[in-house]
This record gives structure tokens, sequence and C-alpha cells, in this order.
């Protein structure tokens, strides 16, 4: 038997990954800190000074920005339920054996390939006033009563339409996860249910739902990491309105901090957004992982 | 075996319009822009085209295009290549006459254009370390304070190559000219006015365009009865972002209010004259327009317009209207005039929409900003301006000789509205700070579209923010600059 | 058996709703490609275009030069999943195997990087770039998107590299050969389906990133097909025509990509598959 003549390192194999993470993001970060201590109009140099604490006092109190967190919030929660919820049903329908299965599961995971801005355009197109297939068909199931109805225009519409397009991008994500994690259960637990005469919902929940909250957790932590920074979609279809409803985290930065070249500003709003989703994420993998 | 034949059929079609597509037409051209090389009936309108021959001459023969130093031009600056960044489809006018422009002068351009809602952030971050990637950049004109330390003053290249600026009407010389400063060309020369569809006007018994707010109350009132399902008396942008700021403005101006008491830095859009236009808009919004307009930005609009959803609107000028392949409303005849006055003793006429008006800047750190200049200079030349005008390119004019030409009336539907216009114009705030002001702004008069404020409580918002702005900014103490006049009447009084 | 059947035709129904419910926006895509511009936007809308018009692709070859924006977008995505892969599979099988100090911090840093909203990482990103000289670079951009992966890859690799029994390397050590080819004979052929899903959700985020493309594009040699899209709207108004034909011919490769690696993907997301 050959003799290791080198010691081996696991380490080493983690290292170039994480160095070349913090090269890439050292400097955004320490850039952020340094700026948020700052007024710092990126377009008049000479009212540049130091405010310590300004910034994020002046967030604290502003409602605008409380307001989108609590928005990004209620869409993050929103937006994971839907996509759960469908994925766990799509997935469950995706698990029968049945001809054309693979068709099936092709057309499901097409949404997952389109480009998020084409999406934010086809939605503004399938939501337009008066012109909107999606109004015309609500209206055939009575849903809906005007065909001019316009989705921006009410509160509860506007994240309605931001959850669908969303959803309609990310529900195959969770439902692959789902379905992986729904073929990797062995058959032997749904026969002795079937011997005792379990009923099928009881199996659900006893055997199948079980066994799926490890693949569930990490799809809907990577969802739910991009649901509270969302843009693209709010962008597109609402801009934050009607009001500020639909105004999120990363809208509110992105139009009070960039747009008006207050860069300071900009980041102390973000680095508060980080810390949020740090906060959230580290709680979630501790108290889900903590089996592992 | 049919599916395949057709198969068949549609690939060979395919591939023969790929062929035809890409071989140039070559025609006889002249040797500088010449009208009636470029308004073929392929890039203007049929409604439009069908109005009037062009003459074989050269309609601007005095422009600078074709009085230049050509000669000197080519040898000193050829070869260089000028860098234009502009956005979105308004490519489409520098690339009419890239190729000319590359012959005459020997230069290269290179065009890049960005998406117009990111328009801002790509000049922000090119800006922002400094790399000279472009020497000219188009861009609204309302950004020109915010970026005035980017741009190269061009009194001097003016007077240099004999550029012709007065031609240019006041209200853009005014636009262009920052701290007594020429910073920039006028390019694509917005203004909005009010436009009405004759045919329905006709049917409810109108004569003409509503000349006070009063009127369009009553018009509206005379339009419903007769309008088709799904066609609203009115339609305009109040989307969350400048467009409803601006549309606001459009009814507080003429109602008799002003951003800042005039002579002053005070801000004063909360006047009871600016309260009731406020007010006004939003009766007009929630009776006689389409629900989805707080959504509306221009394209939005003038997309429902397009496609005939409303009977009148308040619109930037746009030749497309007009292009039976792009509005379904292309060969309705249609009325346009000034904005109406508010009602009462202080309404006046006051259109605002300069601030969408895109200009031609020059960046001080530009290689080659001679080369450049002459760029600016041939683009914005009359000639050209009138072509890109009618071909349907979505820009507008601003030359006086332009519109005295006998031409351009005839084929240049705005142009009345336009006359009308031009010596009544209201501008927005211009400044450093505007981006900031108006991010409170459209988002307070927003939330009072949307029934979510109170009128009076949102512009009472809007005046305690922008005093806090303001002097933060130092606009209070001594030594502050001179404010602004915001009213071309009022101008126009202060040159006499 | 009775029983069964209307329980099974009911949930078949509920599956080709749902179906709909998906393919539709597709379809209402492509149908749009077919559609000239004034018809886009009709009131009220049709479901099936009362005429088709197919002006619209050629032009986007033409005009548009679609064959660069593909290069590019696929260059970048590219660039983006090989550099992933290669600095994040050593990682994802360190964590997986090995304990170490600080191997879990190492991780959920890894995972902390996608926490910043991408914008404001923008403008400090955008001097580093510009000081190396890398910017309007597709390269550059690969980089960028490798980096935006790393934290999917490592951890959903870190999840599937769990699952592999250790005992089969083991015993191929046994047998005298090095950690480094028992990875490859063992482990790398084990996973892969594993890494075909890592490399679907990298293709799916890289290859439709906007923002830094937009930023840090100026021109053909580098913009990418999303940037492209977003200047489909100017004065004139949008060109529904041409975004949508963009966004149909930008999903054709991923598609042919997806049906190739299909069979894959759904075992290569099983976390457990191999007990």
């Amino acid at each position: 038997m050959k003799e290791r003549t080198r010691k081996f390192r696991p380490i080493f194999l983690m290292l170039p990954c994480v160095v070349f993470l913090l090269g890439i993001i050292v400097y955004p970060f320490a850039y952020n800190i340094y700026l948020s201590f700052f007024y710092y109009p990126f377009h008049m140099p000479w009212t540049r000074h130091f405010i310590g604490g300004g910034n994020y006092v002046q967030l604290f109190t502003d409602p605008y920005f409380l307001g989108s967190l609590k928005t990004s919030g209620i869409l993050t929660g929103l937006s994971l339920t839907v996509e759960t919820f469908l994925g766990l049903i799509i997935a469950l329908l995706l698990n029968m054996e049945f001809k054309g299965r693979g068709v099936a599961r092709m057309f499901f995971i097409i949404p997952l390939a389109s480009i998020p801005i084409v999406n934010g355009y086809l939605f503004k197109l399938l939501l337009f006033p008066g012109a909107s297939p999606i109004t015309l068909l609500l209206m055939k199931i009575g849903l809906v009563n005007n065909s001019a109805f316009s989705w921006q225009a009410q509160t509860w519409s506007a994240i309605a339409a931001i959850v669908m397009a969303d959803a309609w991008k990310w529900t195959p994500f969770m439902a692959l996860i789902i379905l992986a994690g729904l073929q990797a259960i062995p058959q032997a637990p749904y026969e002795l249910a079937n011997i005792d005469g379990a009923s099928a919902w009881r199996v659900f929940w006893r055997i199948t739902l079980p066994r799926l909250k490890f693949p569930l957790t990490i799809a809907m932590l990577i969802r739910a990491m991009d649901l509270l920074r969302v843009f693209d979609e709010v962008f597109s279809l609402t801009e934050g309105g009607p009001g500020s409803a639909t105004e999120t985290a990363a809208f509110y930065i992105y139009r009070r901090g960039f747009k008006t070249f207050m860069f300071g500003f900009a980041s102390a709003a973000s680095l508060i957004v980080w810390g949020i989703i740090f906060i959230t994420c580290f709680l979630i993998i501790k108290k889900v992982f903590a089996e592992i | 075996m049919k599916a395949k034949t057709m198969l068949v059929l549609l690939s060979t079609l395919l591939i023969v319009e790929v062929t035809l597509s890409a071989i140039p037409v070559y025609a006889e051209r002249a040797k500088f822009p010449r009208a009636k090389d470029y308004l073929t009936s392929e890039n203007v309108a049929e409604p439009i085209f069908k109005k009037a021959v062009l003459p074989d001459e050269y309609l601007f023969p005095e422009g600078w295009d074709k009085t230049a130093d050509w000669e000197m031009i080519r040898s000193r600056y050829g070869g260089t290549t000028v860098k234009l960044l502009c956005e979105g489809t308004d490519i489409e006018a520098p690339l009419l006459f890239r190729d000319q422009f590359e012959q005459i002068s020997g230069m290269k351009l290179e065009i890049s254009g960005v998406p117009p809602p990111v328009m801002f952030e790509k000049m922000m971050v090119a800006f922002a370390s400094g790399v000279a990637a472009y020497d000219v950049v188009e861009y609204y004109s309302v950004h020109m304070p915010v970026f005035s330390q980017f741009f190269e003053p061009l009194g001097s290249y003016i007077a240099k190559w004999g550029y012709d600026w007065e031609d240019w009407l006041p209200v853009w010389q005014e636009l262009c000219t920052y701290q007594g400063k020429i910073l920039a060309v006028p390019y694509d020369c917005d203004a909005q006015f009010w436009l009405s569809r004759v045919k329905f006007m006709n049917e409810a018994g109108i004569a003409r365009n509503p000349k006070t707010y009063d009127e369009v109350v009553e018009y509206a009132e005379k339009l419903v009865p007769i309008l088709p399902s799904g066609v609203y008396p009115m339609g305009f942008m109040a989307s969350r972002s400048f467009f409803s700021w601006e549309t606001f403005l459009n009814f507080a101006a003429p109602f008799g209010a002003d951003i800042f008491k005039p002579g002053t830095w005070e801000p004063a859009i909360n006047s009871p004259e600016g309260v009731n236009a406020l007010k006004f808009l939003k009766m007009l919004l929630d009776n006689y327009s389409p629900p989805g307009c707080t959504g509306w930005g221009y394209t939005e609009q003038l997309t429902a317009w397009n496609a005939g959803q409303m009977a009148m609107c308040i619109q930037y000028p746009n030749q497309e209207s007009y292009n039976p392949a792009m509005a379904k409303i292309a060969a309705e005849e249609r009325w346009h005039s000034i904005i109406p006055k508010g009602p009462g003793p202080k309404g006046r006429y006051a259109p605002e929409g300069t601030r969408t008006t895109s200009i031609l800047g020059m960046l001080r750190n530009s290689p080659s900003k001679d080369a450049a200049f002459t760029f600016i200079a041939f683009l914005s030349s009359a000639e050209p301006s009138f072509i890109y005008t009618i071909a349907g390119t979505g820009l507008d004019p601003g030359r006086k000789s332009v519109f005295d030409h006998p031409l351009t009336k005839k084929l240049y539907p705005n142009y009345q509205a336009w006359i009308d216009s031009a010596d009544y114009m209201y501008f927005t705030e211009r400044m450093p700070e505007t981006p900031v002001l108006e991010s409170i702004a459209y988002a307070e008069i927003h939330d009072v579209l949307t029934g979510k404020k109170e009128a009076k409580k949102a512009l009472d918002t809007i005046v305690k923010e922008y005093r806090r702005i303001l002097e933060r900014s130092g606009y209070y103490k001594p030594g502050a600059p001179e404010p602004p006049i915001m009213w071309m009447q009022d101008v126009l009084k202060h040159k006499k | 058996m009775k029983k069964l059947d209307a329980w099974v035709i009911g949930k078949f129904i509920l599956l080709a709703l749902l179906l709909f419910v998906f393919v539709f926006p597709l379809y209402w895509l492509v149908m749009t490609t077919f559609k000239p511009g004034v018809d886009v936007i009709e009131f009220p809308p049709r479901f099936v275009p009362s005429r088709l018009f197919f002006e619209n692709y050629p032009r986007a070859w033409t005009e548009y030069s679609t064959s660069f924006l593909y290069r590019n977008t696929a260059i970048a995505s590219l660039v983006g999943i090989a550099l992933g892969l290669l600095i994040g599979i050593p990682a994802a099988y360190s964590a997986a195997r090995f304990r170490y100090k600080g191997r879990d911090d190492f991780m959920f840093f890894i995972l902390t990087t996608r926490f910043l909203p991408p914008i404001t990482a923008a403008v400090p990103l955008y001097i580093v770039f510009k000081s190396v000289g890398m910017l309007n670079n597709v390269f550059a951009l690969g980089i960028l998107y490798a980096a935006m992966n790393l934290p999917i890859i490592t951890w959903v690799l870190r999840a599937y590299f769990r699952e592999i029994p250790i005992e089969l390397e083991q015993s191929y050590m046994l047998d005298g050969h090095s950690r480094l080819k028992a990875f490859f004979k063992i482990v790398f052929p084990l996973s892969w389906p594993g890494i075909a899903a890592v490399t679907m959700l990298s293709v799916c985020f890289s290859w439709g990133e906007f923002l830094f493309a937009l930023l840090f594009t100026f021109n053909i040699h580098a913009k990418t097909l999303p940037v492209k899209v977003a200047e489909m709207q100017g004065d004139i108004g949008i060109l529904w025509g041409q975004i949508t034909v963009i966004g149909t011919i930008a999903l054709i490769p991923i598609m042919v990509f997806f049906v190739i690696i299909q069979r894959h993907i759904v075992r290569g997301l099983s976390f457990g598959a191999l007990k």
C-alpha cells in the first residue's frame, strides 16, 4: 500500500471558493458600509459630508421605507405559500405514472427558463386593462365584471399580479425539487400503509410530508432569499403602486436611493435589508439544519 | 403530407424574406441630407405622406449641414470615431443619417442605445467611474443640472463652427442653458398638447378642442352618451413615476399654481390653485378615464391611444399614431391644441412637457471634442431635423426655420398647437436636487390619484420636503443661485 | 378499483387545468411574435390572432444582430457555470465529507453573498471592473455570474454529495487509489444528476440576468439578450413584436438543453435517492 506523503487538508478545497467570493463581495460590501455613514449625493460632490447614523435615522423614521419592508415580507410570504402549495400539487400529480409524463414535465419546466425581463413585458401585455386575456378569462368564471379592470389600480390586484408573475416562473422550481424528493421516497412505507388501509390524506401527512422536509426547506430558503429582494416584477408591472402598496424594499432603494443619486442613503437601506435577510436565513438554517 | 408541404413553404418564405431584407437599396442620393431622399412611403405614415409632394431641391439650403466646411473637417478629423449614447429606440434618427454623416465627414459613428427606464442609471454608472466611453450623449433635459459637471459648455464651439444657435425657438435655448452656459443642443423638442379624435367630437356636437378646463368637463359630459363601450372620454399618464407629476403640472400650472413662488425659492405648489388642480385631475381620472390610468406611463398611454381607447388626451406629439402599422386610429383626423386654461382669474395657458425634451450634450472627457461637435451640429441641423420629425421616428422639431417652412405646416399635424404653445411653456424644477424632489413629489401625487391620500395633505408634504431639501443644499443662504423663471411668458418679459 | 377511477380522472383534470394555466402565458408569448404591432393590444383581446405576420423574425435576425447576442449570452452563461462548477464542486465536496473548523461558517458565508440587493453592488463593482479594464467583456460578466451561482451550486451539491455512501469511496481507496481518483471514478459519475440539476439552475439565473449585463456592457461585442430586450422601448412605444421574438428565440436553446438533461435533473435533485 502506498504511503500518503502529503497530509491532505480538506479546507484547501473550500478556500478557492471562499477567496473568490470574498474578492468579489468584499469591496461592494465595504463600500456600502462606508457610504452609509455619509450624506452622499453622487452628482453634487461639494455637498457630501459625514453624518454618522443620519441615514439610518432617516430610514427608520420614513413610513415609506418601513412600509416597503412590510410589503417585501407580505409578498415573500404570499409568493412562497402559493409556489409551495402549487408546487406540491404539481409534483404529486407529475409523480403519477402515465404516458406523456415527460412531455408534461417539459411544459412545466419552460417558465423556469424564461428571461425575467421578458416576463415583465409579457405580463404587462397579459394584464393590460381592456386588452387582457386573463381578465377576460376571469370574467367568464365570474370573478371580475369589467373588461377594463386595471390590475395596477387596486392594492389586492397589484399584489396578485406580482405574485402571479413570480409564481408562473418559479412554481416549476418548487415542483421540480419536490418531485425529486418524492421520487426518492422508497416504496416500502406506502405498501405498509396500503395494507393497513390508511386513508390517502393520512398517507400524505404521515409518510410523504416528513420526508420532503429537507428538500422543501432548501427550496424555500433559496426562494425566500430571492423574493426578499424582488425587483423585476415590481418594476415592470406596478412600479410600486397603487400608492406605495407594492413597493418592496428593493424598489424603495432603487427609487429613493438610486434614481436620486443618493448613494449613502441607498447603501444604508441596502445594509438594513441585508441584515434582515441575514437574520431570517440564519434562523431558518439554525432551526432546520440543526438535526443534520 | 400536407403539414410537410406547409413547413417547406414556410421555411422557403422565411429564407426568401431574410435574403431580400439584406439587400440594400441603392438609390441616387444627394450629397447632403435631402428630405426627398429620406422621406419615402416606407418611413412616413401613409396619411401624412400623401399630403404633399417633396421637391427635388434641398428644403433648407442654408442649413449648417450644407454650409459647413466639410473638406476641412474631413481632412482634420477623418478617421475619428464619434461615440453616441442615446435612449432606446431613439437611435432610429441617428441611424438614419449615419451613412451619410460618415461619408461626408470621413468619421466613424458608433451608436449605443440604452433602455429609457434605465437610461438615468446607465448614465450615472458610466459617469461614476469617469470612463470616457462616449463623446456625445442624448438625454432628457431635466437631467442636465444633475449631470452638468460632466458636460462641456458649447458656447465657444457654437461660435467657432458658425452654428445657427439662434434658429432654435427661445424656449429651447432657455432649456439648454444652465447657470448662464449653453450645455447642450436641442434635439427632440417635446411639448404636450391636448388631442382629440374628430369623429367623436363631431358626433357629440363639439366644434373645437376645449380652451379651458371647464370646457373639458362640459365636453366630456357630451361625449359620454355617444362613445361606444370600451372607449372613454379621456385618459392621462398617471403612473407612479415622474409621469404623474408631469400630468399634474399640466393642470396645476394652467390653474395658476407655481412650483416656486416667482422670484423666490419658496415651494408654493400647495396653494389653493394647486389643491384645486389636483382634486380636479383626480375627478377626471375617476369619472372619465379608463381605470388603468394610474398605471400608465408614456408607452401605456400611447398604446391605449393608438388602440382607440380614448376620445381625448394630453400627449406628446407623435407621428407613429398616424402609422397604420402601429395604430388602429392611424387614418382618423385629429385636433391638436394648446393645453387648456384653468378656471378663474389666475387661470392661464401654461403647458408642460418640456421635461422629456432630449438634448445632445458633449462630454467633458471626450477625446475628440471638435469632431463630436460637428456631429452634434450635423444631426441637429434644419433639414435632418425636418426629416426625422416627419419620418415618424418619434422626434419633434424646435427650429424657427423648420416651423416657418410651408411643408411643415402641411405635413406636421401638431404645427398650430406648437406655435401656440411655444411661448407659454412652463418648466419643471431644473436643479441638481431634481431627482430627489421628484421622487418625493410623484409618490405623493400618485397616492392622491389612487385615493390613498388627501390632496391638501399630499401637497403640504411635498412643500415641506422641498423646503427641507433646499435648506440642506443651502438655497436659503446668501450666495444661493438665482431663483429660476418657470414660465416662458415671464422669461420673455424678462428678456425685454 | 372503482373508487380509484373517479379519483384518477379528477387528478388528470386538475393536471390538465394546471398545465393550461402554465402554458397559457407561453402561448401568448409565441402568438404575439406573429402579430403585427397594431394587433398586439386589442380591445377586446382575441385568443387566436386574426392575421399572421412573419416580419418580426427576419427583422430580429438582421436588424438586431441576434447571432451576436446569442453568442454573448452563451459565453457569459457558460463561463458562469464552468467556473462555478470548477470552484464549487471542491467546496461542496469538502463540506459534505469532512469536518473542519469553520466549515459551516464558510458555507453560511457563501450563502450570504446572495443577500445583497444586486443594485447596491453595481456601482462599486463597476469601479472594480473598470479599473482592471474588464468592462464590456463577456468573460468578466461570466466571472460575476459564477459568483452569483456559487451559493446554489455549493449548497445543493453539498446535500447531494452527502447522500452518496462514503463506503463506496472508502472501499475504492482501500484498493490503493488516491482520494482524487476516488472522486473522479466514484463520486463524480454518481453525482452526475446533481451536477446536471445545478447546471440547469445556473443556466436559468445566468441566461436571463439583466442588471449587471446592462450596466457593464456597451456595445454588441458584449451585449446579452436580456439587455437587447430592454432596448425595445422608446419614444415610439414598446416594440412588442421584437421583445416577444427575442423572448421566444432565447427560450429555444434552453429548452433543447432541458430536454437533453431532463431525465437527469429530477434524479439530480433527489436527496437520498441513492440509499
